[in-house]
């Protein structure tokens, strides 16, 4: 009878109940819908990183730590043995949809006949692995990356930054748009310019910035493993922005090989092994298993994933896991405050009522089930408006095609908030604002609870 | 513990002016309520004000006991404290042989459920039930099941002679029915004592009368006692126990009207 009393006195002041309702409702709402854009950035971050790093990298022991000083003394050497040593294990071989060696060098980019160089910072990949691992979508979010764009390029065909592209006045050769080359491209050789086109295949060199057909501009790259630098001339074939404007201006892709070549010659060096899973809920039991095995081969290897080389992705999560606890707490307060002035309203109006009951017999317990269950449904109501409202505005909002650029993204996405899709969160924000709505309650309940009930009882 | 027996002999050792009603009882006539040397003071805006100036009295069960007295005599105080509403600020209360005047508030709300029931001037239903679920509200204290709940109800609107209108709303129905709904919630725990406090301050003289004869009926019928407060003597029947209240004391009517 205590939940029909509650009903009732809600529907007798229908205007306030809905008032209150729509406020957790629409607070719900604005909760359930960051929260769907948060998950999907969540995991569209993580996507696109998996699609481009696998969810595990294999490094020489202690790269991390000293590797960028000193790159060639960390590299992994014969790297098939190390791929073979992980295939080999069944389970691992089931789990593992991609691992393909990488090469990451640094070096001097330079294009002959404009007298133009730059340093750039390179990836030499496998290119039809990488092309796999970009298709990769394991939590379903429709992140599209872009192919590496190697395909069909033979060994020397390679890929640079937008802002790579303009500095080496690549522009117009690539028929980028919104691309401008350097106005002062050509000019004669001074101090400053790095020229060793001379030290190139005399034959390469002179087609320079001209566009070969089905090849590209070629540029010319210098970069030393440790001693004597190497050259390979590459054609680039196509410019991919990157998300940073620094690693823009000097990235640089190429094949695996050509890199490798680049760097050690014929030695089957690489700078780590990317391992793309195909269950992205089970990339803490591969590691183990996997640093298992290369402990066991004694391969003098370490596992990473990929947030821990990174952690740009874990500051993501943090960022915008914090400025949705901050925007949760400012709805949760206006919500409490809300439901707090309702029961106020409804205790100050029902004193007399208060008073009967507790003459009745009724202890001071019951005076404040009976305000808390209208809370509580009031609660119910609520989380129910705020549901149905999200799943309605969620459609409506993915089905509009809008995109934006995410931090770590150089494309935009679509828009795709994920709601449903992450029933944790959606169960939280559930129970938060069920809670609020009970919690608010206890304190004008519990001064409802120990009014004097003579004084209640002679409250007109 | 001081039982009804003890109660039924003791005799208030006064030397105050007011007069122990207790006196004009049968002699075999148990006690359902004894006041010894109550005090009651209420304390507004730092003045001290003493509504009952050392009541002591007895009232008989089984009875319907009329609390007559003029506005602001201290009727209301006197039923509040028989009603473990409130407690005494000196003096004891005994209520079926039990010292209640210094229970707690749950021990005197679980004794108020099992005990007593209340009969207010502005009737005191709760609006958004029916006439059944109002009656059957005192109920929910027991873990009596939905189907009991109602039988019982059913049975003492039928008593009061709503048995045709359990499904209505409250605002659907009069004054003086309302008060009906009210003496059958009253009734509906199966009380020892009901205590009214003006009941019939709301309603025209012809239903007034009817309510209170409607209530002599109850107490025959139930064999609860009734201490009704009322400041219209009309309304006092004949063979009633009469307490008068003048000025926080109790006076002497000669008991029996």
């Amino acid at each position: 009878m205590i939940w029909q009393i509650a009903l009732r006195n809600l529907i007798k002041n229908g205007r306030r109940t809905i008032i209150t309702i729509t406020a957790i409702g629409i607070g719900g709402l604005a909760m359930m819908l960051f929260g769907g854009f948060v998950t999907s950035i969540f995991f569209g971050v993580q996507t696109s990183n998996i699609q481009d790093q696998g969810q595990l990298q294999v490094y020489k022991k202690d790269y991390l730590k000293f590797g960028a000083a000193d790159p060639d003394s960390y590299t992994i050497d014969n790297y098939h043995n190390a791929m073979d040593a992980i295939l080999a294990d069944p389970e691992l071989k089931q789990q593992i949809y991609v691992i393909t060696p990488q090469v990451q060098l640094a070096g001097i980019a330079g294009v002959a006949a404009t007298d133009n160089s730059k340093t750039f910072i390179g990836r030499g990949v496998v290119q039809e692995d990488a092309d796999k691992m970009r298709k990769w979508d394991g939590w379903n979010v429709k992140v599209e990356t872009p192919a590496t764009g190697l395909a069909g390029s033979g060994s020397e065909g390679a890929i640079v930054g937008k802002g790579m592209a303009r500095l080496l006045g690549l522009c117009k050769p690539l028929n980028i748009p919104n691309c401008e080359d350097p106005p002062n491209l050509v000019k004669p050789l001074s101090d400053e310019v790095v020229d060793f086109s001379d030290l190139v295949d005399s034959d390469l060199a002179q087609n320079s910035t001209e566009v070969t057909e089905n090849q590209g501009p070629q540029i010319n790259l210098l970069a030393a493993a440790d001693g004597a630098p190497n050259i390979v001339s590459v054609f680039i074939k196509d410019m991919q922005s990157q998300a940073q404007r620094a690693i823009d201006n000097a990235f640089l892709m190429m094949h695996f090989d050509t890199a490798r070549s680049l760097l050690y010659g014929e030695d089957p060096r690489a700078t780590s092994l990317l391992i793309q899973l195909n269950n992205p809920n089970n990339v803490d039991q591969v590691k183990a298993r996997i640093q298992q095995i290369i402990d066991k081969e004694q391969l003098n290897l370490e596992v990473f994933t990929f947030s821990e080389v990174d952690p740009t992705f874990n500051r993501i999560v943090g960022m915008f896991s914090f400025i949705f606890g901050v925007v949760s707490l400012f709805l949760g307060i206006v919500i409490i405050f809300t439901i707090t002035n309702t029961i106020n309203l409804t205790v100050m109006e029902r004193v007399n009522e208060i008073g009967t009951i507790r003459a009745l017999g009724f202890r001071r317990g019951f005076v404040m089930r009976m305000f808390i269950s209208e809370s509580a449904l009031i609660g119910l109501f609520g989380v129910i408006m705020a549901i149905l409202l999200t799943l309605v505005i969620a459609n409506i909002i993915n089905a509009s095609q809008i995109s934006w650029t995410p931090p770590s993204n150089a494309t935009p996405i679509l828009i795709n908030l994920m709601v449903l899709e992450n029933p944790l969160l959606l169960a939280g924000i559930v129970a938060f604002l069920f809670s609020l709505a009970v919690l608010a309650a206890i304190y004008p309940t519990r001064k409802a609870s120990r009014m004097n009930i003579v004084s209640s009882l002679h409250h007109a | 513990m001081f039982r009804d027996e003890n109660i039924r002999d003791y005799n208030p050792v006064s030397t105050s002016s007011h007069y122990s009603p207790n006196q004009e009882a049968p002699p075999n006539a148990e006690s359902i309520a004894v006041f010894k040397d109550v005090e009651k003071e209420y304390v507004i805006d730092k003045y001290k004000f003493k509504a009952l100036k050392g009541a002591s009295c007895k009232i008989p069960k089984g009875e319907m006991t009329f609390l007559f007295g003029p506005s602001g005599s201290g009727k209301t105080t006197f039923l509040n404290l028989l009603g473990l509403l409130d407690q005494p600020t000196a003096g004891e209360i005994y209520l079926m042989g039990e010292k209640v005047s210094d229970f707690n508030d749950n021990r005197a709300a679980d004794f108020r459920s099992k005990n007593i029931g209340f009969i207010f001037q502005s009737f005191n239903l709760i609006s958004v039930l029916s006439v059944l679920e109002n009656v059957e509200f005192p109920l929910l204290h027991d873990n009596i099941n939905r189907s009991e709940r109602r039988e019982r109800a059913e049975h003492y609107l039928e008593a009061v002679g709503l048995g045709e209108l359990i499904n209505r709303n409250i605002g659907e129905i009069s004054g003086g029915q309302r008060q009906r709904v009210a003496i059958a919630r009253a009734l509906v725990t199966n009380p020892a004592l009901v205590i009214a406090d003006e009941p019939t301050a709301n309603l025209d003289i012809r239903t007034s009368q009817e309510i209170v004869d409607l209530m002599t009926d109850m107490k025959s019928k139930f064999k609860t006692s009734f201490v009704i407060c009322t400041h219209d003597e009309t309304l006092i029947n004949e063979g009633s126990r009469l307490i008068h209240i003048v000025d926080g004391l109790l006076q002497d009517t000669g008991g029996l009207k």
